[in-house]
């Protein structure tokens, strides 16, 4: 047999994998080939050295301290997550519809009730006259009334005039 | 669930031993190694009602732990974390004052030096203690490759420490 033949049994044979027969007919074949011993020999002695190396730095591996990892697989229960859910949309929907609402009043101000003199009507200027004179606050309110109802009539009295004057120059240009 | 919880526990107590030490051989410290040996026995227990009994328990649970330790080093690659060989300290507390600590040392050496599947077959055969047979079904290949890899490992380890011996 040739040598790689030989190691290859050897090899076999050292991991016992060789069965009863296979084994003794390669025990009786090297029994009468020294050099197919030593070969088979010079190949067990590297698969013992390696196989011992191994198991000296591995030894701490069956040393473990630690607890067996059993791990216990947990089953998640859906229910209270579920209940969460559906509180968060149930008051979201909420939320949203009170929201659309009272989307209008959204600047939460305090309705005051403050008389607009630009759309007050004479008469109820009159009133207010009325009303405060003779009064602690009566003259600066009357003034205050005069001033605002005399813008209030001007304005839109310029502006017409504005326009007017406008008009009257667009004429006279266009006949010229 | 009762019964594979106990079945699952006795796995392990015949197991754990030798699916860390096969780890170790990879990675070369023992922290990484309970590391691999934990994520290799989730998937075990993940799949534990797959197993289809062609081999043995045994195989098909080194076959997972070879594939978790495969998946274990891409992920530490991805995140960029070198692995270091930090086994010398535990290694003298083994075996302190060991005139063959050098020998040792110059064996794990050619094995490091040995290709993938080499090596693989010689820390399932050494570390593992596994037969031909689970070897084969662990690395899915045919027995005959187990052997051819088995022989040409410890041929190059042979040449390893030849040299070794001739160097010193």
């Amino acid at each position: 047999m040739k040598r790689d033949m030989i190691e290859r049994l050897a090899i076999d044979s050292a991991s016992g994998e060789l069965n009863e027969d296979a084994e003794a007919l390669f025990q009786f074949y090297l029994s009468g080939n020294p050099q197919a011993k030593q070969w088979a020999e010079d190949v067990r002695s590297v698969y013992d050295q390696t196989e011992a190396a191994i198991q000296t730095k591995t030894i701490l591996a069956g040393d473990q301290k630690a607890a067996p990892p059993m791990i216990r697989v947990k089953r998640v229960n859906w229910l209270p997550v579920a209940r969460w859910a559906a509180a968060i949309i149930f008051g979201t929907i909420i939320g949203l519809t009170a929201g659309r609402w009272k989307a209008t009043d959204k600047t939460n101000k305090m309705a005051v009730q403050e008389p607009d003199l630009n759309q007050m009507s004479v008469e109820t200027i009159a009133d207010l006259k009325e009303k405060y004179v003779g009064t602690f606050w009566g003259d600066k309110m009357l003034a205050f009334v005069d001033n605002t109802s005399r813008h209030q009539h001007e304005a839109p009295l310029r502006d017409i005039r504005s326009w007017d004057t406008y008009r009257q120059y667009i004429k006279e240009k266009h006949h010229e | 669930m009762g019964n594979v919880k106990r079945e699952f526990q006795e796995f392990w107590t015949l197991t754990a031993g030798r699916v860390r030490a096969y780890m170790f051989c990879a990675c070369e410290n023992w922290p990484d190694a309970d590391d691999m040996a934990q994520d290799c026995y989730l998937r075990a227990l993940r799949a534990w009602g797959q197993f289809d009994g062609k081999a043995s328990r045994q195989a098909w649970l080194f076959g997972i732990a070879r594939r978790t330790r495969i998946d274990w080093f891409r992920r530490k690659k991805r995140e960029g974390i070198v692995i270091r060989s930090e086994n010398m300290d535990e290694f003298d507390e083994v075996v302190p004052d060991d005139p063959n600590v050098d020998h040792v040392e110059r064996i794990w050496d050619a094995v490091r030096g040995l290709n993938a599947e080499q090596s693989q077959v010689i820390h399932l055969r050494f570390a593992a203690g596994l037969s031909y047979a689970q070897i084969a079904h662990a690395l899915e290949v045919p027995v005959g490759t187990v052997r051819s890899r088995l022989h040409r490992g410890l041929k190059q380890i042979r040449q390893h420490i030849g040299e070794w011996d001739h160097e010193a």
